[in-house]
Formats: structure tokens, sequence, C-alpha cells
């Protein structure tokens, strides 16, 4: 468990933000910009000393009233929005910065995290003649190579442009499935958020809005995600199956099974694919002679009146509706005309359903190759 | 727009017409047999040593006191911090000669620190020791507001960084932003050495004006030109000359701009890598 609790007025903006999440996976700090979420993140890294401050992360108390640790004692990892590598040193000495400071047994080594985030082409170049993709996934690298008990990371991609996203990206998909250590990660992109995050905090003007599993977070009706223009459900499921010779794959997620295209991996691997509401419709009766693939019995759990001629509705997957959450955006007309009430079973009939970690099928020992 | 070019180097002219005639004027004064002889003088070899051995033991005195010092306003927030910046300054901004008689003072028999010290048996006044105390003086403050400067201009980032990969405070100072901020800090040792070399005022206040005793290069120049003794009060002027050229031109070396580590990348160097 990761518990933190910072309060306190910094000029004139209040900070009263805590919450509780497990010490595993990504984390991610949601928020618009200005609400406080890099505050936090340093407060946890403890490069500022907030003074209402409480800070546990599993069994050591790093931060409580009197009690501070310093930032260089605590066993962390910080990717900043610039990569802030030492332009002075190589790429190399960079990488092994925090390594060399290590005492005791290195838990991860150098050989995997050049492997992992594909650095070996990048040795011997000087530090100002990286790209910004190359200097973050550098600082990646170094940030690991500490052997940090938590990785943190400020919006290490939104100083990038899309391009360089799109190759970093793939890169923290194979850090969060080969690696143990938990992560936070700020982003103020929701589409990041949903490719990469298991845990949510919602983060508004200096408080903690929301907090937990982000399935649950991305359908909750008091939450402005639901509201946001193109709302999507994020479903996690094993491979059950594959069919070769049309390119699918079956996931099993809680309370059906998802046809999705190309083939996903061996059987039993964890996937996670995305289902834009505006890509589900609904119907009383399972269609016949379509061509979706998709249709799945749900529960409607409740709806939402987006706009003038839009309706949000939420679902829960599975005859009795205790399956997975999905969204569906339709029209008011259709909403109306089909007569659905909250407590109805219907049929969900998802038009595309794609990977929200495309890339994770790469082995993980092969680099990435640049897009 | 003929208006305007004459505006524009009209002056430029004047004023690297004037500064050459001065040079040329000085060179021209001796001629070069009598010009070795005066550079070869034992009064002349004397001021280069003293010249040389206070003003390098005054830099690194300097550099000692001030980056720290620089630092610590670039970096900490503490009360009547302006005030205190405003204090460093002062001694850049004062006549030389006005700084020269407070040290003086300060360190006479009279005051109590002149008395601890000659308590402790430390004679600074009218000693070559004044002469170190005096270029110190002066040259701490250039070298504070260059290092300053120099600290600022580096991105706190990189310190941050160097916390959270385990490295204490003390450290990250001298392996990481020392080395950061290293050609912006040599130049203003540079600044600060030019400074000690050409100090007079606070030097003949505080150490005084003595033949073969405190006689700095800017000294002897003085002291000879006062005595009648042109050639050798224009030997000295020309090391003082040679040493100020090649202490700029170490600044212009230091001050080329190498590409930003942060930002532009120079395309050139970018094709040739």
């Amino acid at each position: 468990m990761i518990e933190a609790a910072f309060s306190g007025r910094l000029g004139s903006f209040a900070l009263d933000a805590a919450f509780r999440v497990p010490a595993r996976g990504i984390t991610a700090l949601f928020g618009p910009s200005g609400c406080g979420k890099t505050t936090v993140l340093r407060g946890i890294a403890g490069l500022m000393r907030l003074p209402g401050g409480r800070l546990r992360v599993n069994e050591e108390v790093w931060q409580d009233g009197r009690r501070f640790v310093p930032p260089h004692r605590r066993a962390i990892g910080y990717v900043f929005q610039e990569a802030s590598l030492f332009p002075h040193l190589s790429v190399q000495s960079n990488l092994t910065f925090g390594l060399r400071r290590h005492r005791g047994p290195a838990q991860i080594g150098l050989e995997e995290v050049v492997d992992l985030l594909g650095i070996a082409p990048l040795f011997d170049r000087p530090v100002p003649l990286l790209s910004g993709g190359e200097r973050q996934r550098v600082a990646i690298g170094r940030a690991l190579l500490s052997q940090p008990r938590l990785l943190l990371m400020d919006e290490p991609l939104s100083a990038l442009d899309r391009m360089s996203k799109d190759e970093i990206l793939p890169y923290l998909e194979r850090l969060h499935a080969s690696l143990s250590i938990p992560v936070i990660y700020i982003s103020h992109d929701i589409a990041e958020v949903e490719r990469l995050a298991d845990t949510l905090v919602l983060m508004e003007a200096g408080r903690v809005r929301a907090q937990g599993p982000l399935a649950e977070l991305l359908a909750d009706p008091a939450l402005p995600l639901i509201h946001m223009p193109e709302p999507a459900a994020v479903l996690e499921g094993a491979v059950i199956g594959t069919d070769p010779d049309y390119g699918l794959s079956e996931i099993s997620v809680p309370g059906g099974s998802l046809v999705v295209p190309g083939n996903l991996g061996p059987l039993g691997m964890r996937r996670r694919v995305r289902v834009p509401a505006s890509d589900v419709s609904l119907g009383r009766h399972a269609p016949a002679d379509t061509t979706i693939l998709n249709a799945l019995p749900a529960r409607i759990e409740g709806a939402e009146q987006t706009s003038d001629h839009q309706v949000t509705v939420r679902l829960r997957l599975g005859e009795d509706g205790h399956g997975a959450a999905l969204l569906a955006r339709v029209s008011r007309k259709s909403w109306d005309r089909l007569a659905l009430r909250a407590g109805e079973t219907v049929v969900a009939r998802l038009k595309a359903v794609s990977l929200a970690d495309p890339a994770r099928d790469i082995a993980p020992s092969e680099p990435v190759p640049p897009p | 727009m003929p208006g305007l070019a004459l505006l524009v180097w009209v002056p430029l002219v004047a004023v690297v017409a004037t500064i050459l005639g001065a040079l040329g004027a000085l060179i021209a004064e001796l001629p070069p047999a009598s010009l070795i002889e005066a550079l070869a003088a034992p009064e002349t070899r004397f001021a280069v040593g003293l010249s040389l051995r206070a003003s390098l033991t005054a830099l690194g005195l300097a550099l000692l006191l001030g980056v720290p010092t620089a630092w610590l306003i670039a970096r900490r927030r503490f009360r009547g911090k302006a005030l205190v910046e405003t204090v460093l300054d002062l001694p850049m901004v004062t006549p030389p000669l006005v700084a020269g008689i407070g040290l003086m003072l300060l360190l006479g028999h009279e005051a109590p620190a002149g008395r601890a010290l000659s308590g402790l048996g430390v004679e600074i006044l009218f000693s070559p020791a004044g002469v170190i105390l005096a270029q110190t003086y002066i040259a701490t403050s250039v070298i504070v507001r260059a290092a300053r400067a120099a600290f600022g201009a580096v991105d706190r980032g990189y310190g941050d960084s160097a916390a959270t990969l385990g490295v204490p405070p003390f450290w990250r100072f001298l392996l990481v932003e020392i080395p950061i901020a290293g050609r912006a800090l040599m130049a203003a040792a540079v600044l600060g050495w030019a400074r000690a070399l050409g100090e007079f005022g606070a030097t003949l206040m505080v150490a005084g004006a003595t033949r073969l005793h405190t006689e700095t290069l800017p000294m002897a120049v003085y002291l000879n030109m006062a005595s009648g003794r042109i050639d050798i009060a224009i030997a000295c002027a020309l090391v003082l000359l040679a040493l100020a050229f090649a202490l700029l031109l170490a600044l212009r070396l230091l001050s080329a701009e190498k590409p930003d580590p942060l930002h532009d990348e120079d395309p050139h160097a970018r094709i040739a890598a």
C-alpha cells in the first residue's frame, strides 16, 4: 500500500490531497493542469517538504510529523517532464549514475534495462544530440537502474511530439508488463491513462476527487470522465483462444468474452481493450445477420443525458449485470424509442474493439523498431 | 541610408582608433632594445612575480569564498537575502580606493579586528599579504556576481534528478551543478583574475606602494612613472596588456556557444554525427 496525504498552502494554492493505492501496477494521478499533481509527486519524492504531510510506502514511513526522509535516501526513481539527463556525462554514465550509488545487490540489471528500452544504439551519442524521445528513454532507464522501490513519472510524454509519444508508450507498457515496481504516473491525457493505468486518482483543484480501479472510475456517473467528448470503457482479461485462420483472438472479460482482431499472444496472457462509448449500440434482442462480431448481454445500470440529443448509458456485462463496466453513447431518440430503463437486460453490440496496448504483443526481449 | 551609416560607423572608428592609438603609443615609446632591457630589469621581474603569485592566490581564495556564496544566493531563499546581495555587490561598484581605505581602517591597530590579528602575530597591512587581501576583496565580488548568474542558468531539475538518484546535497553541488555550470564558472574565474591582476586602488591603501616589497605590476607602473623610470613603467604596462589580452581570448573561447544541451541542437553537428 502507498498511503499519501499532503495538505498546506503554497501561495494562493490550497492543497489537501490524500489517497491510498496498491503498491503495484500503474497508478495514474489524473487531472487538469494546475490541480496539484506535480506538487503531490514532488512531495512523494521528498523534493518538496509539504508541512502537513504523511507518506507511507509499504512498511516505510517517509514523512510523518517531524520525520522526513530526504529524497536521496528514498528508494525512488523519478522521471521528469523534461528529461534532465546530465549534459556533461555520456549516455552510459547517465544510465549508471544512480546504479553506481546503490548499495546492496541490484535487482534491475543494466542489460535488462538496455534491452527493455532499446537504448544500446544510443550509447555512443552525446546527450545533446539525442532526440526528445531518446532522452526520455535514457531518463527512464537511469531511474530504473537506481533500483527504486517506487517509480514516479511526471508527465514523461508531455514534452514530446506525437511521434515520440508513440515511440515511448510501448516501452512503458513493457515496463508495466515485465517489472514489478509500482509506478505513480502523472498525466492530463486520458488516452495515456486508458492505455497504462490500473488505478486512477482523480484530482481537482488541489483535492482528490475520486480514487479506485481505472475501469470503475471511467464509468462512474458522478465523475466528469463520463462526460468527456469521447468516453470509453477499458476492459481487461486473459486470452482464451485464437483463430489464426481469421486472424482473431478471444479475450475473456468479467461477464463475457470479446473477439478482437489480431493474434494476441499465448493463452492466458492478459490484454487490455478499449471500447469507445460511441462504438456501442444497444438492442433488445441479439442481432441476426450482422457483421458485428461482438454482441453481448448486459444490464443497464443507468443513463446520463450528455447533450440535448445524446444519452450515455452505463452497462454491466452479463445477464446478471455483475460483469465489467461498459459505456454506450446513443441518440436520445433511440433511447426513447426503445423505452430502455435501468435494470433491464439488453444486448450491447460493439462495433469496434481495439487493443488499448497494441504493442505489448512484441516479445519483451526484442527492441521495438522505431515508428 | 548614409545618415544612419554615419551615425554608427563614425563612433566605432573613433573608439577603435583611440584604443589602438594608445596601444601603439605605448609600444612605440621605447626602442625594442630598451624594451627588452626594461622587461629583464630586476624590478620588472619582481613585479611580474608578485603580481602572478598574489593574483593567483587571490583568485583561489575568491573562488573558495565566492562560488559557495554564489550558489547559496542562486539557490536558496532566506531572510534579508536582497540586503545581503546588495552588500555583496558593493565592493564592485565602490571605487577601489574607498574600499581600500575601509579595509585599512578595519585592519589598523586602532580597530578591534586589526588588534586581534596582530595579537595573533598576523600583520596584513603594508605587506604582500595586504596585496592578496585587497585583490581577493575585489575579485570575490566579481566572482560572486558572475557565478551567481552561472548557477542561475543551471536548471534546478539537474539537482533534483541527482537527489532522486541517491546523491546527497554536497555531492550534488560538486558532481552535478559545478560541472554543468563549468564553462560559465571558468569565465567568472577569468574575470575575477583579470580584476585581481589590475587591482590598484585598494592595494595602494592596504599594502602601500613599497618598491620591491608590495610592488605589483600596476604599482610598478605608478611608482616608475612618478620617479621617471619610464622604460620600466612601460615594460610593466605592456606585460599587463599582454596578460589582459590573453585573458580576453580565454574568455572568448569559454563563452563560444556550444549547442545548448537542453534545447536547440546544432543542425551541422547533427549531420556530422
